[in-house]
């Protein structure tokens, strides 16, 4: 009975996740997060070289 | 320190005791002494989990190594964010359901006893040379830099630690890594706002980022393919990923946090909270190193920033060099400094600049060679490699700091040192009751005799890190060799975990026979290649994949279990 109830908490778990239908949109975002902070760590890259300006 | 320090050192000091003793009332049997019973909330357990990453060295030793080289080190933490994706996704549901106490003790569910006590085992050795080494480095800094006795404050750091984590429990060390993280945050802000306190009146943020900006100090991304090259884009999101992968995902000291949560959403929300926090706080802490490099622009560094390692240069052989060596890079210091005021009323007024920029360059150039050559006189010296990047933080903190602001930067490196130390005493302590003590000398022990055996455990293992920390001076190459090793056997037992989760047919044959092929494979390619040390664990790993594949395809086990089944 226990191992049942807990896999029913689990299933609950998986169908919503706060204002998300699944954990897959959160993931997606933090995905594009990474890209998001090296596409932003790439412009200081050039932005902030200043060794010829 | 002055009055005003010690009292904001006694507040943060009595602020942990005291929270630490009110949370371990609620430490009942062993699921509460060593997983809260699961009932702690994400934002609870996501800053322990960042507080137990964050050492000591992170912030004397990034931010020095930030000074000397700029923003690239930032370029290891990249990858976090996916590693958190995928330790929600792969690690934590299996973690979470299989209802364990230890990381190891799912793989004796999945593998075989065996594979269990050798991968604890592993754990024990690295983790428990590895508790002095987070008591040694801080200690020995806040020697050279404050006179502190060395053994006083190891001892002092290591006592309140041992009492509150043995008493205490997972409990009491989570809700205290919580208020460590805080004053770390606290800490890290007025760090920042202080270095640009200290600067000239004139000099301002555009300032700080132009100066820093003509020496490259800001740059971050390095597209290099030189895999001999430690900090890269590649080195960085390849070999960065597997080594987070391997920290966060079989290392006891975290797996231990997030099992403490109270469902499986808080245990991925923990995870999820450091995905987005972490790389900017290590962009922060990196930052107050190129604030630091642009500061003594104005003001004149020391030639070394370890002091005692400027007594041993000046009272040997070799003094008249060393003296001459400050000599001069007073004379260009001075020069570097004029031509920074210079270039900036010139750029202000709208001139060309290229000139004094060039010649600030240079002159930086100057400085880095003598600065190494006084490093090497200390060398030849000693007989032993210079370590000068952990006290240029401590250093300026020292010399320049106001009253309190000091008690607090000192309390942050305690609270890194300590938050560190306490999760890696109940991990230890975890370890080597459930995986070895339960498991192979009393199975059929009490709730009651086990939480006594917990708590001897939780105080050997402080015992034996203050004893580790106080000989670590004679240890030395020990240490580093040591620390070494850890490398090669981070990437293998990573290996082992992705067999459990990602090859149906693994058996513990195959995990076994893997994992000291891991090693092994590790051991060859760092003698015999010159590939970034960061690469380590993507070989460890993928050896440990194949070969523990391969022998489990030729020995398969009879009644061999599935990890999805577990």
């Amino acid at each position: 009975m226990r191992q049942n109830s807990g896999d029913q908490s689990d299933t609950k778990e998986e169908a919503g996740v706060g204002i998300f239908s699944s954990w897959k949109p959160i993931y997606f975002l933090v995905v594009l997060y990474s890209i998001l902070l090296i596409l932003a760590l790439q412009w200081l890259t050039i932005a902030l070289d200043f060794s010829s300006r | 320190m002055r009055i005003v320090d010690w009292v904001v050192f006694g507040v943060y000091f009595t602020g942990v005791v005291g929270l630490a003793l009110y949370q371990s009332r609620k430490n009942v049997g062993m699921e509460g002494y060593f997983l809260a019973n699961r009932s702690l909330p994400w934002g609870v357990v996501g800053l322990s989990v960042m507080a137990t990453q964050a050492s000591a060295i992170t912030f004397i030793g990034t931010t020095g190594q930030a000074f000397d080289g700029g923003m690239e080190f930032i370029q290891v933490y990249l990858p976090q964010p996916l590693v958190m994706v995928v330790l929600c996704v792969l690690f934590v549901p299996f973690f979470y359901k299989a209802k364990i106490f230890t990381a190891y003790e799912f793989l004796e569910k999945r593998f075989d006893l065996k594979t269990r006590t050798a991968t604890s085992l592993i754990f024990l050795v690295q983790r428990g040379l590895g508790a002095g080494i987070v008591l040694y480095a801080p200690a020995v800094v806040l020697s050279v830099i404050m006179g502190w006795d060395e053994r006083a404050t190891i001892l002092i750091m290591g006592a309140i630690t041992i009492v509150y984590a043995t008493v205490g429990g997972i409990t009491a060390v989570i809700w205290t890594d919580v208020i460590q993280m805080l004053v770390m945050f606290l800490g890290i802000g007025v760090a920042i706002a202080t270095l640009f306190n200290t600067l000239p009146a004139s000099v301002g943020m555009e300032e700080v980022v132009y100066l820093g900006g003509i020496q490259n100090m800001w740059s971050s991304i390095d597209w290099s393919w030189d895999p001999t090259k430690d900090y890269t884009i590649w080195s960085g999101m390849i070999g960065g990923f597997f080594l987070a992968l391997a920290y966060f995902g079989t290392d006891q000291s975290q797996v231990q946090r997030y099992l403490t949560a109270k469902s499986l959403k808080d245990s991925r929300f923990s995870l999820l909270f450091n995905a987005f926090l972490k790389v900017p706080m290590q962009f922060a802490i990196l930052s107050i190193g190129v604030l630091l490099f642009v500061f003594y622009h104005f003001e004149r560094p020391p030639l070394l920033f370890n002091a005692a390692e400027v007594a041993v240069a000046e009272n040997s052989e070799f003094s008249e060099d060393f003296n001459m060596l400050q000599v001069e890079q007073g004379n260009i210091h001075l020069q570097r400094r004029e031509a920074t005021l210079a270039l900036l009323d010139t750029r202000r007024e709208g001139g060309d600049v290229t000139s004094l920029r060039n010649d600030i360059r240079d002159y930086g150039s100057q400085l880095s060679e003598i600065r190494m050559e006084a490093s090497s006189i200390v060398e030849n010296v000693r007989g032993a490699s210079s370590n000068d990047v952990n006290y240029i933080f401590p250093s300026y903190l020292v010399k320049y700091v106001p009253a309190g602001i000091l008690g607090l930067m000192i309390a942050v490196i305690f609270a890194a040192a300590m938050s560190s130390l306490d999760s890696e005493l109940t991990a230890l302590s975890s370890a080597t009751v459930i995986d070895f003590y339960q498991r192979h000398i009393r199975p059929d022990a009490s709730e009651k005799h086990l939480l006594g055996v917990s708590k001897l455990a939780t105080l050997f293992w402080g015992l034996f890190g203050c004893a580790v920390a106080l000989y670590a001076g004679q240890l030395g190459s020990l240490l580093e060799a040591v620390n070494k090793v850890g490398s090669f056997f981070y990437g293998s037992l990573l290996g082992v975990f992705l067999l459990a989760f990602l090859v149906k047919i693994a058996n513990g044959n195959g995990a076994f026979w893997g994992l000291l092929a891991g090693m092994g494979s590790v051991f060859i390619v760092a003698q015999t290649t010159d590939i970034s040390w960061l690469y380590y664990n993507v070989v460890g790993s993928l050896t440990v994949l194949m070969v523990g594949t391969l022998v489990s395809y030729l020995y398969p086990a009879v009644g061999a279990k599935r990890a999805d089944v577990l």
